[in-house]
């Protein structure tokens, strides 16, 4: 009897702790008999389902299942019974339920068999896994939207190991590649680089591996047939939530780009060429008469001489003098066309760090020239200790060999003691300026829109291509020409340029 | 070379040309003084020393065209060779309608520059000449009294001495007393030569 009490004691505990289990779990847990009835179905079930315990147990389970399962349920019961093979017990899968709403979702059924010595009852354990589902759906599109981004994106875009293997490619840069995808995913990716830039290449890989911020780095690349591209490469560094790292490579192919670029530098060039040309053609007269003085010089002296020696009158300290003076000369007649040489040889733009005090100098070599003839006074003050341009060196002495012969046009007209030019050098904020003041009485309020136009002029006899020509040869320096009055009654031009920082 | 020989001034704002030009001048045994500028010649040069001046066209501040103006205005009469370069030939045109003696363009032959130096030196030397003989006759004119001047006038206007006694209420014989006076106060040795010295003295 103590016996008996006892395990109807532990009957009853059980009970309790099992019909707690059944309350408590989230998870809905159904019991079904081999008829298929509902036996039991707990709040869980209710929950997920939408229906009352009452409303489903002694009812047929497959009024949980969509039509289709339903109607075959009870075979599979049967079926189950006669072969004991398992489908679903002991396994678990994900099939879909059907809600007293009559709304399908989606569930994860795991099924077992209770074996008791009257009867064999199965129990069903069911998770809704809709909002798993539908983050699972929604992760599946983003990543899907991504994928189409990258597959459709009209830049190459390519990932990488940390020492610049490729993982994946997307079809642009396969395109741009003209090679198949087979064929570049594990290669390197400096391996795509010109010789030349190679190296640049992999530093800058490796920079951004060490951590450094990159810039973005413009190559050339070798593709298919060896056909060469100019791309603007931009690495990034990219950390993975578990810790280890890749690299994405984008990939734009600027080559049309760099093209028309290069086109419009070389046509600036060859109108700059002209324009040198253009100058020295009407300096012509004027340079004839800087190398016939010279000379000049040089045959008079030397006729002087074979007088000399002729005459037996000639003292060796004369001669030797006099040889002097022909050799200086004869080098004084060089300088002169040399400099010419280097003002309009075609050559290919070199930009250089130079000190504009210097371009001035080398300029007034030239202008000189001019200026005597015309009775111009040059005068000159330099601003010492000034920062550096970075400059065609060539192409500035055009613009101010241009903007100070303009001025010594427009003070034809005055009195000769009053045709002063002066060039004066100063930094202004980051900037070096070149300032050039003459007293032609300036450039008129309607015709300044127009001063720095192509065939603007107001000389008789000019192209008006000098101002033009000049404009753009400082704008592609990333300077600026500009025009005002001075204090003086003249014309102020300034030539203002980016100083090189020290 | 005493003080009275002709001196050959250059000016030349090109120091190398100048330099050269009087290295030249000087092989040929001729004084020879260079100025940088129209104004340190203008400045310095005394109409009185004889010579001649070879004078560069192109200069700055006055031009030798310029120069040859100034001098001009200033009755200064040197003679002056212009040294032109390549392309100044309507410059060149206007110093010989100037009165320039030639002109050599540079760079130039010795010898064509000489050749011209001398011309210049002779032509200056037979204006001297010429200008003292004035001078000289003029001084001669100067002499000569109130009634032989008249009397002079109109024996140079062709009168015959029968004429000029009737007007001026003389004797035939005065007359050919003051004639003679006339002739021999002048130099005269003929009547065609006292019109002539008449002429070139400009007499009243």
């Amino acid at each position: 009897m103590l016996a008996a009490n006892t395990l109807e004691q532990k009957l009853l505990a059980l009970e309790a702790r099992y019909d707690g289990l059944l309350r408590a779990t989230v998870e809905g847990i159904i019991i079904i008999g081999t008829d298929g009835r509902i036996e039991s179905f707990n709040p869980g079930a209710e929950n997920i389902f939408g229906f009352r315990a009452a409303e489903v147990i002694g009812h047929n389970v497959s009024m949980l299942m969509p039509d289709d399962e339903a109607s075959r349920h009870d075979g599979y019961i049967g079926s189950y019974l006669r072969t004991r093979s398992p489908k679903i017990i002991g396994i678990g899968r994900e099939v879909i339920g059907r809600r007293r709403s009559g709304e399908h979702f989606p569930m994860e059924l795991a099924v077992g068999e209770i074996l008791t010595e009257q009867r064999i009852t199965f129990v069903g354990i069911v998770r809704d896994i809709t909002k798993r589902r539908e983050v699972q759906r929604m992760a599946r599109e983003r990543e899907q939207e991504l994928r189409l981004v990258i597959d459709n994106a009209p830049i190459g875009i390519f990932t990488s190991d940390l020492i610049g293997r490729i993982g994946t490619v997307n079809p642009a840069l396969i395109a741009m590649l003209g090679v198949p995808a087979a064929e570049i995913i594990g290669r390197n990716c400096t391996d795509f680089a010109v010789p030349q830039d190679h190296e640049r290449f992999a530093q800058t890989l490796q920079a951004l591996v060490r951590g450094a911020t990159v810039p973005v780095c413009e190559l050339q690349w070798r593709g298919r047939a060896g056909a060469l591209m100019n791309v603007a490469a931009h690495l990034v560094l990219v950390h993975r939530p578990e810790g280890s790292s890749f690299v994405i490579g984008l990939v734009v192919n600027q080559t049309e780009q760099v093209e028309s670029e290069e086109m419009t530098r070389q046509m600036r060039e060859q109108l700059a060429h002209v324009g040198r040309l253009t100058t020295l053609g009407e300096m012509a007269s004027a340079i004839a008469h800087e190398i016939n003085q010279p000379l000049t010089a040089i045959s008079t002296h030397a006729q002087a001489c074979r007088r000399l020696i002729a005459s037996g009158n000639a003292d060796l300290p004369t001669l030797a003098d006099a040889f002097e003076r022909i050799s200086d000369q004869a080098l004084r007649a060089g300088q002169v066309v040399k400099r010419i040489r280097n003002f309009v040889t075609k050559r290919e733009s070199s930009r250089e760090t130079v000190d504009v005090n210097d371009i001035v100098g080398q300029v007034l070599d030239l202008a000189e020239v001019d200026a005597r003839e015309a009775r111009v006074a040059l005068g000159t003050e330099l601003a010492g200790d000034l920062p550096c341009v970075f400059v065609d060196p060539v192409q500035l002495q055009q613009v101010c060999l241009n903007l100070i012969r303009n001025a010594i046009d427009a003070m034809l007209p005055l009195a000769d003691d009053q045709r002063v030019l002066e060039v004066s050098s100063r930094e202004a904020e980051g900037r070096v300026e070149l300032v050039f003041d003459d007293r032609g009485g300036g450039v008129p309020e309607h015709v300044r829109a127009e001063l720095f136009l192509p065939f603007f002029t107001t000389k008789e006899s000019g192209m008006g291509m000098g101002l033009s020509i000049s404009h753009s040869i400082v704008a592609a320096h990333g300077g600026t020409l500009r025009y005002s009055d001075n204090d003086k009654g003249g014309a102020r031009f300034i030539v203002s340029l980016p100083a090189v920082p020290e | 070379m005493d003080a009275g020989s002709p001196t050959v001034f250059i000016v030349d704002d090109d120091g190398a040309v100048r330099d050269s030009l009087a290295l030249l001048v000087k092989s040929m045994s001729l004084r020879v003084e260079t100025f940088e500028s129209a104004r340190a010649f203008l400045d310095q040069y005394d109409p009185a020393r004889p010579g001649c001046l070879v004078l560069d066209i192109r200069m700055p501040l006055m031009s030798g065209l310029e120069l040859q103006q100034v001098l001009a205005e200033r009755g200064i009469a040197i003679p002056i060779i212009f040294i032109t370069g390549h392309g100044d030939v309507s410059m060149a045109v206007h110093a010989m309608r100037a009165g320039a003696v030639d002109f050599v363009e540079k760079p130039f032959k010795d010898q064509d520059l000489l050749d011209r130096i001398n011309q210049a030196l002779a032509l200056d030397r037979s204006r001297r000449t010429a200008a003292d003989q004035l001078e000289a006759n003029r001084a001669r004119f100067d002499s000569l009294t109130p009634r032989e001047l008249e009397v002079m006038r109109r024996i140079v206007q062709g009168q015959a001495n029968k004429v000029i006694a009737v007007e001026l209420g003389l004797s035939e014989r005065t007359v050919e007393i003051h004639r003679a006076k006339v002739m021999s106060k002048t130099g005269a040795k003929s009547l065609a030569e006292l019109v002539a010295i008449a002429t070139r003295v400009d007499a009243p």
